[in-house]
């Protein structure tokens, strides 16, 4: 959701960028009948036009949300900042107020003379994507610009910057190979002596950025509450409107239309329209609407279980999955084994792409196995952080990422890649918790750093509470995890969602 | 009297010399109980190296230990027994809520996990000893071939050697009494 408010308030930001100098210098200049000289050349010189727009979009955009990152935003009081500046810039659009402050410059001239147009109209392009380079038609550039930094996230800020590089591309795109025709002249007239148009995409940017606002200010409130699905309850799961956990130390718990019904046995689990749940060492799968079974398999020594339309799968203590196909051709068969010092975690299944961890000494890993080709892919590995308890809907996974500076959910696609670069949907302190990183007595180490300003030091846990964020749920709206907590001697577990 | 006068001089004389020796001694041996910055024993402008669990304290072998008692830390900071399993601040194995056990993770050595998020080679080369807190401290100097420290700024050569630099600080403590 956030994603796609952001992305639309940034192409706003991006088209009303066509009403700046360089905005209209750039139709002239690409225009065939311009510095293009034909038709073919102006459609090439609007290729790289886009492109160098969205490259300049993602390093303006995509480097502040790094920059954010590195300085450790992304918490509760930046969102809180992002959306006051947004509520801010907002106010400022709708009122139509003078843009302050203002970039007065513009892109190179004699570079359309010198070049080649299509090479002159890529770096034209990037200079306008890039933001700041050239003069600035509303306040939510600025605006975006803070929101990257105080939001964090590198993956957002590319996206943002891909749209705002969009919209300044369009428009440029859209009226340059009609420049100098009948249409073509209207439009220039339009753009040039109706203010109403450049006034009613002020407007648009104002309402984008109110929407942007209130998103962003709603989902701290949700994070920083610790938004409590489930209180003492474990392992959640989710499919379409129904979702279930385990209460711990008791049997597992159906949540269906607003009502909660306690299921005949443990470990509950969701999927193709069934519930199914353990009892001894047999998984049952019944309608969730009746309860009534409709298919059951004999898993001794098994643990938390996944099923899909085609397999079960089981995880044995923590060192073996074990899968059967659910027409029970075959026999059960071991498909992962875990090392020495390691563990296997809950197994998530889609179809029959099986997805599960690896963690131990070694390093974390999570890994997606083929049931039917038995194919294995390594989709995400870091060594010295803890990688947790996929879940997968089969487009999506999301997974649980440990270090000793945050705890985090983080949401990507089933392909192999850095965790960082998936989408963290929520985030506390570790589990672990630090010292002040001086000794009684002593100041802060500050010496020998720029301005005497060392970095930031992460958000610790509260004392005396332990913290772990485990085994997760993806449902179609909201993401899900346990959090224990360990406090006076007493683990107490209970799941949080987050939209996702 | 004359050897009353001359056995005079000699103790002046001999008294004389054991100043001036004492002041020479003095500017070639640094104060023994050496406090500095952020840490004692600590006299230089490199920071600590990123740890776990905030001061850079470590055992003989490089890995991480909580400053303050000295357990042993894993990569997390989460407090890990011999076998390097989880365990809370009770030295009971940390659980899911049915009292499964959780994960054990990595505990990599301090200057390597600095190597490896840096990009950098290093490595531990020379070291120095100060006193603190009554027991003798070592002071491990994580060395690269990089021309930045932590800092940002330009790298020292601290206890370093062949070519290499100082790029971040650490220190183990002994059980040594000084």
């Amino acid at each position: 959701m956030l994603t796609w408010v952001l992305a639309a308030a940034a192409l706003a930001a991006g088209l009303t960028g066509a009403w700046s100098p360089c905005g209209f210098s750039m139709v002239e200049t690409l225009a065939p009948a311009g510095y293009a000289g034909r038709l073919r050349t102006t459609l090439v010189a609007c290729l790289t036009f886009t492109l160098g727009a969205l490259a300049g979009g993602v390093l303006t955009f995509g480097g502040l949300a790094k920059l954010g990152e590195a300085l450790g935003s992304g918490g509760t009081a930046a969102a809180v900042v992002a959306a006051v500046i947004a509520v801010a810039a907002a106010v400022g659009e709708a009122r139509g107020a003078r843009i302050v402050p203002q970039v007065r410059r513009q892109v190179p001239e004699s570079w359309r003379r010198v070049l080649p147009v299509p090479l002159a109209a890529g770096l034209y392009g990037v200079l306008l994507g890039l933001g700041f380079t050239t003069f600035i038609l509303t306040f939510a550039v600025w605006a975006l610009a803070a929101v990257s930094v105080a939001l964090g996230d590198p993956a957002l800020g590319a996206v943002l910057g891909l749209a705002f590089g969009a919209g300044r591309a369009l428009p440029v795109i859209a009226l340059a190979p009609m420049a100098g025709s009948d249409r073509g002249n209207a439009a220039h007239a339009a753009m040039a002596e109706r203010p109403a148009i450049l006034r009613g995409l002020r407007v648009a940017d104002a309402v984008a950025l109110a929407v942007c606002a209130a998103v962003i200010g709603a989902a701290p409130a949700q994070a920083s509450t610790s938004p409590v699905t489930a209180a003492a309850a474990s392992g959640p799961a989710a499919d379409g409107a129904l979702f279930a956990f385990q209460r711990p130390g008791g049997v597992g718990y159906l949540r269906r239309a607003g009502a909660t019904v306690a299921l005949p046995g443990r470990d509950p689990a969701l999927a193709a329209g069934l519930v199914g749940w353990r009892e001894g060492a047999r998984i049952v799968l019944a309608d969730p609407a009746t309860l009534t079974p409709v298919a059951g398999y004999d898993s001794p020594g098994g643990g938390a279980f996944a099923f899909s339309d085609q397999w079960v799968v089981w995880l044995v203590g923590t060192a073996e999955l074990v899968a059967q196909p659910r027409n029970a051709s075959a026999p059960p068969r071991v498909v992962a084994r875990a090392g020495s010092s390691e563990q296997l975690g809950r197994p998530a299944l889609a179809g029959q792409a099986l997805v599960f961890h690896r963690a131990g000494r070694a390093g974390s890993q999570i890994r997606l196995l083929d049931l039917g080709s038995g194919r294995e892919q390594l989709l995400r590995s870091e060594h010295r952080a803890l990688l947790l308890n996929p879940s997968f809907d089969g487009g999506a996974v999301l997974y649980v990422r440990s270090t000793y500076t945050r705890q985090e959910l983080r949401l990507g696609p089933p392909v192999p890649r850095a965790t960082t670069n998936d989408r963290r949907v929520y985030s506390t302190t570790p589990t672990g918790r630090r010292d002040a990183e001086r000794e009684k007595g002593h100041g802060r180490h500050h010496q020998g750093y720029p301005g005497g300003r060392p970095p930031r030091l992460p958000q610790r846990p509260r004392a005396g509470i332990t913290d772990t964020l485990w085994t997760t749920a993806l449902g179609p709206t909201a993401a899900y995890v346990t959090r224990l907590r360990l406090r006076g001697g007493t683990t107490t577990a209970a799941v949080l969602g987050v939209p996702r | 009297m004359n050897q009353s006068r001359r056995g005079f001089l000699a103790k002046v004389s001999g008294a004389l010399m054991a100043v001036t020796g004492a002041r020479t001694l003095g500017s070639l041996v640094a104060p023994g109980e050496a406090e500095a910055y952020h840490f004692c024993g600590h006299i230089y402008t490199t920071d600590s190296c990123p740890h776990p669990t905030g001061l850079p304290r470590i055992d003989s072998r490089g890995r991480p230990l909580r400053a303050k008692d000295g357990h042993r830390v894993d990569d997390l900071g989460r407090l890990v027994d011999l076998a390097g399993d989880p365990v809370g601040e009770d030295g009971r194995r940390l659980t899911d809520a049915e009292g499964a056990p959780l994960p054990a993770a990595s505990r990599t050595p301090v200057c390597k996990a600095v190597g490896e998020r840096y990009g950098i080679t290093t490595q531990i080369d020379g070291a120095w000893y100060r006193c603190c807190g009554g027991h003798v401290r070592k002071l491990v100097d994580c060395c690269s071939h990089n021309h930045h420290r932590i800092n940002g700024d330009r790298s020292l050569t601290g206890y370093c050697y062949n070519g290499r630099r100082v790029f971040c600080v650490m220190y183990f403590q002994t059980k040594v009494p000084c």
